[in-house]
This record gives structure tokens, sequence and C-alpha cells, in this order.
């Protein structure tokens, strides 16, 4: 007797085996964590903020649908229901009628209906709007900005990488959680925006 | 034949490299030049240029100073009978000689949208819903009933007796007394009086009185300035829709406006940013600033008038108290 205890030498076979279990282990657990940490995560999706908007009309061109996925929209309770109407007629225009060449839409997707003297109601025909602003501009610069853009979420494609967003000179674009998809003006009390 | 066959040849390889290098210099030029991309003109485009470059040859003042604004907002400018010049932001006053010095400021109880300054330096600030009094020194003096919760209180005018006080969310003017009592609502549509009710798209709404005492109040949504006694009959009014110099553009201005000593009215406008002077019978007569003198996106320029007849227009963009004088001829 030597007093020396001779222990097992661990073999190269299962040095690997259990490395691998452990391996395997880890990318399982890790990969678990991950899809959980994502499903727990609130979806969001693209919303363009009307506050910082610039009106450059990239919006109209730059969406991967053949028509964009940006339209205008309208908040009635901020509306001054004007006659002259600086988003839908033409700066220069010489009468304050429906003619093609009084408006200001380049696509006609705004609707004028008469309420009672001298106020007028507008309506944003969404087929036919492409997104291009040019109403919202006219309304912010001379009006109050009742009329300004959002993505409509029935036909957004929510792409990761928008291409939209990603040519946005001001970058207005953000992701918004998928609950409260929309940047909305206006209230039920029909103060105004500060201008 | 052979020849003729080689000739042949020969020219349509000449032709074919003419074309080519005709394609390649055309295709060329239009790429250096970036023709083709931009030839046509922009559908989209909101395009109001051409309008700002009006009136130039009646531009008979000139900038002669300005007075920074160390707010992080403003909205109010008054001139005292002083000639000190009362300027309002978020939750301030700011008072300055006027050749800008600063005298003094106090804080106010919440935002100030507009101020007005009477014979006795008492100052009327319009908060919001309601009107709140200060004495010269900045103490609180009183404050007044709320005009509901549609009000936005956008301008207020002060004579000896009456304060009138512009709402622009309930589109009306109020008329109290000095100690707050609310006495009158003037400007309700009303055809057997020819009142044709103010039409206020958006919320700048002014009102001034004039050195006879008869009230004029800034009728956006019709492009016209009204005249009311002080019991709120409708006496005339002037101004029309004109994208040109002459007229008051957009759906809805003046946005602003006060008064000369000889009656003539000095406004201000808004998505076409510009300062003119139209006299009593509202015929165009000079141009303060043309819009190329302001910042894109500039609205709601409030005017003052000091004694010497200068002209004070608060920039909210450039947050300056820019001064006006007329050029010497």
């Amino acid at each position: 007797m030597t007093g020396k205890t001779k222990t097992n030498p661990v073999k190269r076979r299962d040095f690997v085996r259990k490395s691998l279990h452990v391996i395997v282990g880890l990318t399982v657990g890790g990969l678990a964590g991950i899809l959980s940490r994502k499903s727990s995560a609130e979806e969001t999706v693209w919303q363009l903020d009307p506050n910082i908007c610039i009106q450059c009309e990239k919006c109209a061109v730059n969406c991967v649908l053949p028509h964009s996925a940006v339209k205008c929209v309208h908040s009635y309770s901020m509306c001054g229901y004007c006659d002259l109407c600086s988003g839908y007629l033409q700066p220069g225009a010489k009468s304050r009628d429906t003619g093609a060449e009084s408006q200001l839409c380049p696509s006609g997707a705004i609707k004028r209906t008469y309420i009672e003297d001298p106020y007028f109601e507008y309506t944003i025909d969404e087929k036919l709007c492409v997104g291009c602003g040019k109403c919202v501009k006219g309304c912010n610069s001379f009006g109050n900005g009742s009329l300004y853009l959002q993505a409509r979420h029935d036909r957004c494609l929510n792409c990761n990488q928008c291409s939209i967003a990603r040519r946005c000179p001001s970058r207005a674009w953000k992701r918004v959680p998928a609950s409260q998809p929309y940047i909305l003006r206006g209230d039920e009390s029909g103060k105004f925006r500060e201008g | 034949m052979g020849i003729f066959n080689l000739k042949k040849e020969k020219i349509l390889t000449s032709a074919i490299l003419a074309v080519s290098l005709t394609g390649i210099f055309y295709f060329g030029y239009r790429a250096v030049r970036g023709h083709g991309k931009n030839d046509q003109q922009n559908p989209f485009a909101y395009d109001i240029q051409s309008y700002a470059e009006s009136g130039a040859d009646l531009v008979h003042y000139s900038e002669v100073g300005h007075i920074p604004i160390d707010l992080p907002k403003v909205s109010g400018i008054a001139v005292g009978p002083d000639d000190r010049i009362y300027v309002s932001g978020n939750g301030s006053v700011l008072v300055f000689d006027n050749d800008g010095t600063p005298r003094s400021s106090f804080k106010s109880s919440g935002p100030i949208r507009c101020l007005a300054i009477d014979k006795n330096h008492d100052l009327y600030l319009g908060m919001g819903d309601h009107v709140e009094v200060y004495d010269q020194k900045g103490i609180r003096q009183a404050g007044w009933e709320s005009l509901g919760e549609k009000a936005i209180i956008t301008s207020i005018a002060v004579s000896a007796k009456s304060v009138f006080v512009a709402d622009a969310g309930n589109k009306i003017v109020w008329k109290f007394d000095k100690s707050g009592l609310n006495l009158q609502r003037i400007g309700d549509k009303n055809e057997t009086k020819d009142i044709p009710g103010f039409i206020i798209p958006s919320p700048y709404f002014d009102v001034a009185i004039d050195a006879d005492g008869f009230l004029w109040v800034a009728n956006t949504g019709r492009h016209s300035l009204e005249n009311y006694t002080v019991d709120g009959n409708f006496r005339t009014s002037w101004g029309e829709f004109g994208m040109e110099i002459q007229g008051f553009s957009g759906c809805c201005n003046p946005s602003h406006f006060t008064l000369l000593v000889d009656g003539s009215f000095v406004t201000s406008e808004k998505g076409l940013p510009r300062i003119k002077i139209y006299n009593r019978l509202g015929n165009l007569v000079s141009v303060v600033a043309p819009t190329e003198q302001f910042l894109e996106g500039t609205v709601g320029l409030d005017l003052a008038v000091d004694s010497t007849q200068k002209i004070y227009v608060l920039d909210p963009l450039q947050k300056r108290v820019r001064i006006f004088a007329k050029k010497k001829s």
C-alpha cells in the first residue's frame, strides 16, 4: 500500500458528451428566454408624429405600397369649417368652389360640403388621397392644423425598416404601441392647438 | 460588288458610332445637369412664394433695433402709458424701457396668452380662460371669473371704464367693468342689428380701442376689422381676402392689429407673415415688414405702438421684440 488512492481520469468521450449537454442546455434555455421576452414586450407599429412633420411630400412617394399608407386625416373638433379653407383651395383660387382649378389637392381627395352660411365641411376620401401633405401644409400655414398626416394601419405593412421613415428629413416617424397606433389631434372640447 | 458591300458596311458602322456618341453625349449632359428629373413641376409643392414677394415698393419702414426676450415661449406685447414695453411669456411678464433696457419682471400664477395696460399702469393678463389683474409692481390684485371650459382669451383692450376681452374659443368679445363684473357679450350674430357674427377658425382674435373710444375687433374668418360701439352696436367694417399685398391672406387674418395715433391700422398676418399699415378707410398705405423679413413658420406676430409711433413686433420664433420706424424720406 502506498497510501495513494487512484482516481478515475475523466474519459475524453464523457467530457465531450457532458460539454455538449451543457452547450445544448444553455442554447435551449437562452432561446426560450429570448422568445419569452419578445412575446411579453408590447408590439409596436410605425406612426408619423404630426407635431414634427414638415409636409415634405416624401410620404407620398417612398412607401413600398403602390399607394402610400400615409393619408390625410381630419380633426373635426379643431376644424374651423371655413368657406375659404386654405387646405382645400389653391392659394390664388379665383373662386371658392369645387372646380378642379380651385382645388389644392392634386388627386381631388377632399370633399367640400355646404353646412350653413358661411361654413363648409371637408372630408377626406382615403382611396384618392396619396399622402402628399399639400393640404396639410396649407392648413398648417394659415389655419389651425386640423388636417394632418397619419399612417393608416388598415393598409400599412409595418415593415421593420419603414422606407418612408428612413427618408423622413424631420425624423417625424416613430414606433408607437400597437394598442395606440395613432397620434391624434383635437379633443372633445374642441380646444385649439397652441399655434 | 465586294467594294460596294465594304463601303456600305463602313457607312453603317459610322452611322451606328455617330448615333451612339450622340446618345452618350445627350444622356451624359442630362445626367450632369440633372435634367429629366426636375423638368416637371412638383404637383405636391405648396407654393406661396410669389405672394411673399409682393409689396416691396410699399416698404416705408425699417427695423431700427430689437430686444431679445429670455423666455421659453413668448405670447403678448403691450406698451404702457410711459412707453415702457411689457412682454408676456409662459408665466412671466418682462418690462423694458423703450430703448430695450430691462426694468423689471414678475411671475404670474400661470401661462399668459395676452396682456393690456391701462392708464393707471394696471396690467390685465389673459390667462387662458380668465383675466387676472396685477399692479405695476407685479402684485396680483384680482382674478376674474372663468369664461368657461371652451374659453381661449387671445386679446384684451382697456378703456377708461371697461375691459374688452376677446375669447377665440367662444367666438365672442366680453365686456367687463374694471372690478371684473361681466357686463355684456359683444358680437353675437344678429341680423336685425346687422351683426355678422365672429368667425374665428384659429386662436387669433384681436381687439383694440381707437382714439374715439370705439371698439375694433378682427373678424379673421371674414378677413375684416369690425367697429362696434362700447355697447356692442355694429358700426362699420373694412377688409377683404387677398393673397396679394392689399388683402388679408389665408383662411383667417389679420391675426393681430393695433392703432396708430392718426387712426391708421397696423396689421400682422400668419401664413404669409407680413406687417402692413392701412389708413382709417381701410386702404393699404405702407408695408412695415414684408414676408421675407420673417423666418418660415412664423405665426402670432403681436403688435404694439409707442407715443413716437414706433412699431413693436413680438416675433415668437426669434424670441425678440423687433422695433420698426418710418424711414426718413
